[in-house]
């Protein structure tokens, strides 16, 4: 039969892919009360500045991480300021709709250098596999594990512990209360944008030599962000990483245990049946009633 | 008042209806999209939306055969003028696309369609209509069949892929238990329908059938189960990103071939490298529809052609999916004499004879009671990182058809 | 002057809410704004803390045009307002609150001194000082609310009816602990419906109807005239 621990690590070794893609869904949300739905598209942007970076400008592999990383969060930034600003106010449907309009808008701009071909994205490490207590893993896949777990942390202290963590924070749990005491909400805006882009754009570079380099590359890693990020509550930094975990495995074990026809949409069976036993997801409190 | 002013407005209606009907009986010919020196073909194939990836190189290929006819004097004194529209895959819009070309541009035939759902829903409009219909690379079996006057291909449809692979199969020693990978869409199951259909005879038996999804970025439960199941074979017939997600994964958790895939993957090496090198794809075959690897010598010709209209665009397989039929086409074209009309053109269609299919490896013949025009295809492999035909342990089908 | 304000128009969309507005807060005074429900009270408030655009007439704060400027920026300038809706942060605790009132360029030192000097003027909340925001009773809220803003140390405070829905009790205190702070040099401008308490407070009231100002008057001459303002309330 199929070895139990071989799914497990394979399961949290794409559930990390997907906690990313759940964190830089649920940074959004929680700041702007929108679901972004260009989220994906993000993430393949990154993974195209990367790509771009190592293939054209020969840059090293790390290096090309960091440009992808950088220029995603640039890339955040701008998205915030010229398409979302101006209509941040309008009622959440329309905001939903922009991201939308964003989303087809990256894929088109995307497939007019990228369109006629698709790319491989070469991992970081020659190794294709190492044996961990003899269970076989990629490097690609345990980079990939690491880079959530530190992620996880360090987005931790930074809200913890740092002025724009703080305003952050604050703007997320009353804009008009940050506005109060003073914080810029339009740099916060912008900020937890590109903070989001930029977790974004190093899932897509992570993900991209598992999945291959196409303008449509990130719609799947959307889905299965957005089940990690219903599952995680959608307000829950932890709740994000957690979920992605979850489904991760969950699509793992379905497909191991039970059949390969339903993997793919078997955390979504999950999340239907969470979300029946408990509403506000595995680490969603009950809306507070707002101060 | 009123009364006097008909009579001007009359003459004026009349000279315009007299102009335009001028302007249309100018031309000797009296059939649709023929003019005096112009031939109006439309094409449609998805141009925007995911397979805009293949929609463009597979088009190129046929536009670059049709360039290069006019370049080379055209046909009868005529050009051939390529109207494309785009189809997104997607049903709704390949129709709607096909009846634009078919009403609004009077086209004179259609050659297109890349995507078999898309491709499929438009049959019925160009049997209704009667506009000469030459399929692109969709493979679906139900677009060519039942023969219908007016539907051709030149590409090997799924069934017959499917078949040939089984063909392969059988003709390995001490092989019994096949395992099986797959997508779950019309095209993987066109060509599963003659694979299960084939299966079905004495000395092979399905011992693991996995789904694969499309855009699925991990192959590790197919290929858990398929270890278990330890099959003597592996067919997976998948598309070439997900085929190499399934290599990478068979890889690394230690799955040994052989692995047969369909000509979907054709691209032996780009497979590889996508899976992760050339030792992720050992043991692994495919059909070929085209007569060989992207840079062999049987390819120059084509390659140079492609090149020559389509400079950005990087040769691989499915540039050269197109062409078949638009070498089928010009042939019948020409052949069809200078009075050129829909009947001429469907007659000269249907007696095509081992017409040269370009990069093709068949000879299109077509015939009134068969439409789908190229069936032979060769078994390709890697051998110290080229891609071989099969040659003196497989005996590829005749290559006549 | 500490504040003046001329013609001011605003609104939401279409509906225009202030339509001509003026007053004035002289420097270290208390000005109270009375006025009946929906009579735009808190609009003005909110145009004047930059949270909602004016769309016409003039804002002077200490001597300087500051109409159209961010709320952050009319912050830094030291006019801070403790909202109607208080708008505490719910998940923060009491300290974390006050903390975030004093975030824009502080150093540790600082913030802990002005905490102390909160904590003096509410012991309450320094009982309260790790509980989450949103657990605290309605006149803890507005204490926090109050500390929050006196944490930036304004020169100017805008007050948006602090002592609604709250314990007589707590309002008395209230009422002790805003008059302790003016006279500690702080301008207050203040928005009440409890016209007892705004005499009381107050060195000039203001009353306003739809959107502008129908009267005004030193407190001291209108101490008897409650009847009056009751009136003009309705
Ligand atoms: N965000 C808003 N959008 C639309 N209209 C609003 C909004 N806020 C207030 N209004 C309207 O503007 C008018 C003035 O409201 P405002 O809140 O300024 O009154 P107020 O004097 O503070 O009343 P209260 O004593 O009830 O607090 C009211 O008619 C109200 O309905
Ligand atoms: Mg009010």
């Amino acid at each position: 039969m199929v070895n139990l621990l071989t799914l497990l690590v394979a399961g949290l070794a794409n559930g990390s892919l997907y906690a990313l893609v759940a964190l830089g869904l649920v940074l959004i949300y929680k700041t702007q009360d929108v679901v972004n739905f260009a989220h994906g598209e993000i993430l393949m942007a990154g993974a195209f500045i990367g790509f771009s970076a190592y293939t054209f400008l020969h840059l090293p592999y790390g290096w090309s991480l960091v440009a992808a990383v950088l220029l995603g969060g640039l890339l955040g930034a701008v998205i915030e300021r010229v398409a979302f600003r101006r209509v941040a106010n309008q009622h959440h449907i329309t905001l939903a709709m922009v991201t939308v309009g964003l989303s087809v808008l990256m894929k088109g701009l995307a497939r007019i250098p990228f369109g006629r071909d698709i790319n491989t994205y070469p991992p970081a490490f020659k190794a294709d596999r190492v044996v961990l207590w003899g269970i076989p893993i990629s490097p690609q896949h345990l980079l990939t594990i690491a880079m959530a777990a530190s992620l996880a942390v360090a987005l931790y202290l930074f809200f913890r512990f740092t002025a724009l963590g703080k305003k952050m924070r604050a703007t997320q749990q009353t804009i008009v209360g940050a506005q109060l005491v003073g914080i810029n909400t339009g740099n916060v805006f912008a900020s937890t944008w590109a903070l989001a882009a930029m977790i974004g754009a190093a899932a897509g570079v992570l993900a991209a030599p598992l999945s291959l380099l196409y303008p449509d590359m990130g719609t799947n890693f959307l889905l299965k962000g957005f089940a990690a990020a219903v599952l995680g509550g959608f307000e829950s930094v932890p709740g994000a990483i957690v979920g992605g975990f979850i489904v991760g495995v969950v699509e793992m074990l379905f497909g191991g245990f039970v059949s390969t026809v339903f993997q793919q949409v078997s955390a979504f069976f999950i999340i239907i049946l969470v979300l029946f036993l408990k509403p506000d997801g595995l680490f969603g409190r009950r809306a507070l009633a707002r101060v | 008042m009123k009364r006097y002013r008909i009579l001007p407005t009359s003459a004026l209606a009349l000279c315009a209806a007299l102009a335009l009907m001028g302007a249309r009986a100018a031309p000797a010919a009296a059939e649709e999209g023929v003019t005096a020196d112009t031939i109006r073909v439309g094409m449609f194939g998805p141009l925007t939306g995911p397979v805009s990836i293949y929609g463009y190189p597979i088009n190129d290929g046929a536009l670059a055969v049709y360039k290069a006819t006019n370049d080379a004097g055209g046909i009868n004194g005529r050009k051939i003028e390529v109207i494309q529209e785009d189809d997104a895959c997607d049903p709704a819009k390949s129709r709607a696309a096909v009846k634009k070309l078919i009403s609004r541009d009077h086209v004179f035939a259609i050659h297109g369609g890349s995507c078999s759902g898309a491709t499929f829903a438009t049959r019925d409009t160009m049997i209704d209509e009667e506009v000469p219909f030459m399929v692109m690379a969709a493979t679906l079996d139900k677009i060519s069949l039942p023969v219908n006057r007016y539907v051709y291909t030149t590409t090997p449809p799924g069934t017959s892929d499917g078949a040939e692979i089984v063909r392969f199969i059988r003709s390995m020693p001490n092989v019994k238990r096949v395992g099986i990978v797959r997508h779950v869409d019309e095209w993987a199951n066109a060509k599963m329908e003659s694979i299960n259909a084939s299966l079905e005879q004495p000395g092979l038996t399905v011992v693991a059938n996995e789904v694969l999804d499309r855009n699925a970025t991990d192959a590790t439960t197919q290929v858990l189960h398929l270890k278990a199941a330890k099959p003597d074979v592996v067919i997976f017939v998948t598309y070439p990103a997900e085929g190499a997600v399934f290599l990478r994964d068979a890889r690394k958790y230690d799955l040994a071939g052989p692995f047969i895939g369909t000509n979907g993957v054709t691209d032996l090496l780009d497979l590889a490298q996508r899976a992760g090198g050339l030792n992720a794809a050992t043991d692994v075959y495919a059909t070929a529809f085209v007569a060989g690897p992207v840079g062999s010598p049987a390819m120059a010709a084509s390659t140079a052609l492609l090149k020559k209209y389509y400079p950005d665009d990087r040769p691989q397989s499915v540039s050269f999916y197109g062409m078949s039929g638009a070498y089928a086409v010009v042939d019948a074209l020409r052949r069809a004499g200078p009075n050129l009309t829909r009947k001429a053109f469907l007659d000269a269609l249907e007696s095509t004879k081992n017409l040269p299919a370009g990069p093709a490896f068949c000879k299109i013949n077509i015939t009134p009671e068969n439409h789908q025009g190229c069936l032979a295809q060769q078994m390709w492999t890697l051998r110290d990182g080229k891609i071989v035909a099969l040659g003196e342990t497989w005996s590829p089908t005749n290559p006549t058809n | 002057m500490m504040l003046e304000v001329r013609d001011l128009t605003a609104g939401y969309g279409h509906l225009r809410v202030l339509r001509g507005l003026s007053l004035d807060v002289p420097e270290g005074g208390v000005v109270a704004l009375l006025g009946g429900n929906g009579a735009g009270k808190t609009t003005t408030m909110h145009v004047l803390a930059g949270l909602l655009a004016a769309s016409g007439g003039h804002i002077r704060f200490r001597g300087e045009s500051i109409r159209g400027l961010t709320s952050n920026r009319i912050f830094a300038r030291g006019m801070t307002l403790v909202a109607q809706s208080r708008q505490l942060f719910p998940e923060m605790t009491v300290r974390e609150n006050l903390e975030m009132g004093a975030l824009v360029a502080r150093t540790r030192r600082e913030i802990a001194k002005l905490t102390d000097e909160v904590f003096d003027l509410f012991p309450r909340l320094l009982e309260r000082v790790d509980n989450r925001a949103a657990s605290l009773s309605g006149g803890e809220q507005q204490m926090l609310a109050t500390g929050r803003a006196l944490m930036s140390r304004p020169s100017l405070l805008l007050l948006d009816e602090p002592t609604t829905g709250l314990a007589p009790i707590i309002v008395h205190e209230l009422g002790r602990i805003l008059r302790r702070l003016n006279e500690g040099g702080l301008t207050i401008l203040v928005v009440e419906q409890n016209v007892q308490m705004a005499l009381k407070l107050a060195d000039t009231v203001y009353v306003m109807r739809n959107g502008a100002v129908v009267m005004h008057a030193p407190a001291s001459e209108v101490q008897d005239s409650a009847e009056m303002f009751r009136s003009y309330l309705s």
